[in-house]
């Protein structure tokens, strides 16, 4: 059985310690924004007040004291290193699908993309090639010639054909 | 308009082929999302906005509000029948809905539900008709102080209900509310966080980010674990028939939960789970023949929550129709739904786009009326969806988010904020941060800065604005109690308990 590394209270500190210190520099990014005239009416007032009490609520959430009730372990846990890989596999792919998005376009990359996540969703190699080219048409077809959706073609195909 | 006039106005467009085809679709889709767990009524509704966009705006709103109720319908299937809530107004189905199912009585538990919740859906339309053009009429008295403050106090409300940790849901709500304030502003132009990029310029869209926090997270999820979904019996139709003194139980039950239901939809704050818990909480005192079976399979211990879940979907959408202030991301998302689309909700709704609002509310009486006799015989159906291997649905999940993504503004980086919403949904999450007030922060922000602004602007500056107006004056008055008044009574009951407990200790001495 995989370990479940705990997340403990110090892990929800690290994070809203993070979260206030982009409330910082957001609240001191709001106070170089106009306050108007009547005062309040400009685009700062908002931003000013929201950046404030993001930082004081940030800093109370990260400092208070520890609810000594909860133990570390009731938290709840992080993923064990296969699932952390395969989690990770499955950002990269998304990554992969965004990047390549413009090059490529909306049918070739859904199929590259749907072949690789279902191999990661463990569904073998015939039927994720078979969803690989089954699906892109589907979705074409519900979005291209049914919602008369304009999707990205790929630069790489427009260059290919115009040449 | 009058009553009657408005529907039949609605009936004339709720029947026309599209929109009985976009309230089929969105029902059928939403039973789908609500009967498997995990991706939730939110995470199905903003996978499928951007594809409502490129329909008429009634045609959208009736796809959408087919998605949430259908969702909430299908949410008690797995709840009875694997005790796993298909969304949270399910939760407490778990209980005695589960318990009653292993009794055997697994298809009449479905049929009462099915039937309740038919029954707790009209009673909600026809509340929601009536009320909707009343408050409506009343709030044309409101102006930007009044708008402003009850933005505020529907945002508390959910700050202050939600989740276990007020403080961690005020940050959340405030991140939100942040997100919300970059981008180009539309009355003075000038760009505000967009450090000359003009893709922030244009400020970040809800679909990306609600789809991310709830729709990806929830797959790198299920991706992450590979448990796939799990199994569940087949149920015939002909066990699905409950006996006379079963139905004698349902009935009382469901009306009073549809009442509840009703009336806490119409309330700031999460209304489907605390309606579920308060019906419960109703049948369980008023029983007195059956108490002692709640827990081990009372009829009226899943009858009652189940109506006043399916109530709340439906009355959740008054204060949006008819005030344009949502009180749930739900509602919240329906509101965007309307913006993207170029309509501006408020009370002058029901007045320049009367087509909306009432071909969506005859548009639910339709849509009821085809969950029933839809889902009943398709339950067959429901249950076989669960065994549909991940891999298929998973990767077609992944690629309509993109594609939808995209479409909404023919922007690459709105599926970069997608990815990123989705990383940040997956990890605060498992910290424990609700992701119910960053949404509503998103919506409400935008709606409490125009109203503030504008309100400042009248009084030249002066904030006395806000308790010089009756109406705003009690808004203000309402959001000081939502803040206060919860820790005022935990801080009562620590005290009784404290008190309580020096007292048996004086006792034992």
């Amino acid at each position: 059985m995989e370990g479940h590394p705990t997340i403990t209270k110090g892990h929800v500190r690290i994070a809203s310690g993070i979260l206030t210190t982009i409330g910082a520099i957001y609240a001191y990014r709001a106070f170089h924004l106009s306050l108007g005239d009547p005062p309040g009416t400009g685009v700062g007032i908002t931003p000013i007040a929201i950046g404030v009490l993001w930082v004081a609520f940030g800093l109370y959430v990260t400092l208070r004291a520890p609810n000594i009730q909860v133990r570390d372990g009731e938290v709840g846990s992080w993923p064990g290193r296969e699932m952390t890989r395969r989690l990770l596999l499955a950002i990269g792919l998304c990554l992969g699908f965004i990047v390549v998005l413009p090059f490529l376009g909306m049918v070739v990359t859904s199929g590259l993309f749907l072949v690789l996540i279902g191999r990661l969703a463990g569904a073998p190699w015939g039927k994720s090639l078979l969803a690989s080219i089954v699906l892109p048409m589907v979705f074409w077809l519900i979005f291209v010639k049914l919602l008369q959706v304009s999707l990205p073609e790929g630069s790489l195909f427009e260059f290919v054909f115009r040449s | 308009m009058d009553l009657i006039g408005g529907m039949l106005g609605g009936f004339a467009v709720a029947l026309q082929p599209v929109n009985l085809f976009a309230a089929l679709v969105g029902a059928l889709v939403g039973t789908a999302t609500g009967v498997l767990p995990g991706l939730g009524v939110l995470g199905a509704m903003a996978i499928l906005m951007p594809i409502t966009i490129h329909f008429s705006p009634v045609t959208g709103l009736i796809m959408l509000s087919g998605i949430y109720y259908g969702a909430m319908y299908g949410g008690s299937t797995t709840a009875i029948l694997l005790k796993i809530p298909g969304e949270s107004g399910s939760i407490v189905t778990t209980i005695d809905g589960y318990e009653f199912a292993r009794k055997g009585r697994a298809g009449a538990a479905l049929m009462i539900c099915a039937v309740g919740s038919f029954i707790a859906g009209t009673i909600s339309i026809l509340g929601l008709s009536l009320f909707t053009p009343l408050l409506a009429s009343a709030a044309l008295r409101f102006s930007s102080p009044e708008f402003c403050m009850l933005a505020l106090l529907g945002a508390l409300t959910l700050v202050r209900i939600t989740g276990r940790d007020p403080i961690k849901n005020m940050l959340m709500l405030l991140i939100g509310a942040a997100l919300a304030t970059v981008g180009v502003d539309a009355v003075t132009g000038d760009a505000r966080f967009a450090f000359g990029s003009e893709s922030l310029g244009l400020g970040f869209d809800l679909v990306p980010i609600t789809l991310g926090l709830y729709g990806l997270s929830e797959l790198f999820q299920v991706l992450q674990s590979n448990r796939g979904f799990p199994r569940a019996e087949t149920v015939r139709l002909r066990d699905m028939i409950p006996t006379r003194p079963e139905w004698r139980r349902a009935w009382p039950a469901i009306v009073r939960g549809s009442g509840i239901g009703f009336f806490m939809g119409l309330l700031p704050g999460p209304g489907s789970l605390t309606s579920t818990f308060a019906s419960y909480g109703v049948e369980r005192a008023i029983s007195q023949e059956h108490r002692h079976e709640f827990g081990k399979g009372a009829i009226e211990g899943f009858a009652g929550p189940e109506a006043a879940n399916n109530a709340v979907a439906t009355s959740a959408l008054v204060p949006v129709l008819a005030l344009g202030i949502p009180f749930t991301p739900n509602v919240a998302l329906m509101l965007g739904a309307l913006i993207v689309q170029g309509i501006q909700p408020g009370p002058l709704l029901l007045a320049q786009h009367p087509e909306v609002i009432w071909g969506l509310l005859a548009s639910m009486y339709i849509g009821n009326i085809a969950l029933l006799a839809l889902n009943l015989p398709l339950v067959g159906i429901w249950v076989r969806l669960l065994r549909v291997p991940q891999y298929a649905l998973i990767g077609g999940i992944f690629v309509i988010s993109f594609i939808g993504v995209y479409t909404m503004r023919s922007s690459y980086w709105d599926l970069f904020v997608l990815l990123g919403s989705g990383v940040l949904g997956f990890v605060l999450r498992r910290l424990e941060f609700d992701m119910a007030p960053l949404v509503l922060g998103l919506v409400m922000g935008p709606i409490f800065e125009k109203a503030f602004r504008e309100s400042l602007f009248l009084s030249g500056g002066e904030l006395t604005i806000f308790v010089t107006r009756p109406i705003s004056a009690v808004l203000v008055a309402l959001c000081i109690a939502a803040l206060l008044v919860p820790s005022l009574l935990s801080l009562m009951n620590r005290r009784r308990a404290a008190r309580a407990g020096a007292s048996s200790v004086v006792t034992i001495v």
